[in-house]
């Protein structure tokens, strides 16, 4: 181990780029989007993708376990003595990646005693980097190799920008989204694919990004992490901070936010 | 509660195509003497699952005998000698309702009643579903019932969502998602 875990920043950013790169490769053929399953071109990059940081974490740190959405089956005797490890999404947004629409993401989180303490998103297509660790802040790093401080805005009570899909949203949400334009008036609602809609939050264009519905443990951590990193919080509906190794490696449902206001009423009120 | 009654004789009193009674003759640690009555059984456990399509729960209606009624719950199946509850599930899943799935977890394991059953009920959830039907042996097509995850807690007091295994299981859910009825 390094002296602190955010010196790990650099090369866990380095493997990310890797790991989109060879995304890429397959991304940039031409293929029928209606071939999924074993051999498909987003099962083959999915596996690239994961193969490429695995064997790259464990040269980084060979003593680390890795849980990784491809490598999900590790039984929960033989995790739950983990103090800390990489969790992995080498590919978060296949739907994203099948469209075409680009807004999809390689994640690599550090997590020590169940919370994320770092945090690596990058969105191949795009060429844009967000990464964060605890107690060193944020950043986005753009494809013109421009990196930037972000962090969360405060909100300001007039019209909140809501992070949201714009077609499917579901009950629960759909009524969130009503008291809040009731309550702050009209929201801008932000779409985005994957992990994404978190950074949204980090890097302060939008004020809250509730997601009222089922996600792994993977899906969030590393986004999760650079939320932190820049003065925001994910917590579940009792306000609880998302712990990650649990047994079933389910998110509760959650809301992302700067950690000043309070939305949970806003959000909670019809859920019986 | 230090020392287990010793079991003095097992005896197999009646059996049928599905059951199998046995009688057990006990002596407890205070000189007592009892007789219990169990059920045996062949089948490896069973298995529950809890399909969520988006915001949605999946569940089914289906004919009781016990009741003689038509009852909502989650789909469910006994495990096969030999099947792994992971394949017992994900066939059931597809039998059912006719859906495979990509992502299946264990959210607990249960006993229903073990004063006389031990038979363990796994409770799964099943996600990033895509339709996929099996053929079942089911007597006749299963009606399926759509209901929302934010809604979940009006199951509770649903006339025929009354099966407690069934109750359980969306607790384990709330439980997992940190939702909780009021």
């Amino acid at each position: 181990m390094k002296e602190s875990v955010c010196d790990y920043l650099d090369s866990v950013a380095d493997i990310a780029i890797r790991a989109g790169e060879a995304i890429m490769e397959i991304y940039q053929q031409d293929f029928d989007v209606e071939h999924k399953g074993d051999g498909s071109p987003l099962t083959t990059a999915d596996m690239a993708a994961h193969n490429l940081i695995r064997s790259a974490l464990q040269e980084l740190t060979p003593e680390m376990p890795l849980l990784s959405e491809e490598s999900r089956d590790i039984a929960w005797q033989d995790r739950a003595s983990w103090q800390s490890y990489w969790l992995v999404d080498p590919l978060d947004g296949t739907k994203e990646f099948v469209n075409r629409n680009g807004e999809f993401t390689v994640n690599i989180a550090l997590v020590c005693e169940q919370r994320p303490v770092l945090g690596v998103v990058y969105a191949p297509v795009h060429e844009i980097l967000y990464s964060g660790c605890e107690g060193s802040g944020a950043t986005r790093k753009d494809k013109d190799g421009k990196q930037v401080k972000i962090s969360v805005r405060h909100y300001n009570g007039e019209n909140p920008t809501v992070v949201a899909s714009r077609s499917h949203r579901g009950e629960a949400l759909e009524q969130a989204i009503n008291r809040i334009n009731e309550k702050h008036g009209e929201a801008e609602i932000l779409s985005m694919g994957s992990s994404f809609k978190l950074c949204l939050v980090a890097e302060g264009k939008a004020d809250i990004y509730p997601r009222l519905g089922l996600t792994s443990e993977w899906d969030t951590a590393a986004a999760h992490a650079v939320v932190n990193a820049a003065g925001g919080q994910v917590i579940d509906l009792t306000g609880k901070e998302l712990m990650y190794n649990k047994e079933d490696l389910l998110n509760p449902w959650f809301v992302v936010s700067d950690s000043e206001y309070d939305w949970l009423p806003l959000i909670n009120d019809n859920i019986e | 509660m230090s020392k287990k009654p010793e079991i003095l004789s097992v005896a197999s009193v009646a059996r049928s195509r599905l059951f199998h009674i046995e009688q057990v003759d006990l002596l407890f640690n205070n000189g007592r003497e009892v007789q219990f009555e169990r059920l045996q059984s062949n089948a490896a456990g069973s298995v529950l699952i809890i399909p969520v399509d988006g915001d949605e729960l999946i569940l089914i209606r289906e004919y009781a005998v016990g009741t003689e009624r038509y009852e909502l719950g989650f789909p469910k199946g006994s495990i096969d000698p030999g099947e792994e509850p992971q394949f017992a599930a994900e066939r059931e899943l597809r039998e059912e309702v006719g859906m495979a799935t990509a992502n299946l977890r264990l959210l607990r394991r249960i006993i229903m009643s073990p004063a006389y059953f031990n038979r363990t009920t796994s409770i799964m959830l099943a996600t990033d579903l895509s339709v996929d039907p099996l053929p079942g042996d089911e007597p006749e097509e299963i009606q399926q019932v759509r209901w929302p995850l934010s809604r979940m807690w009006e199951l509770l007091e649903h006339d025929d969502f009354v099966d407690g295994c069934n109750q359980l299981a969306l607790y384990s859910l709330g439980h997992a998602l940190k939702l909780f009825p009021r």
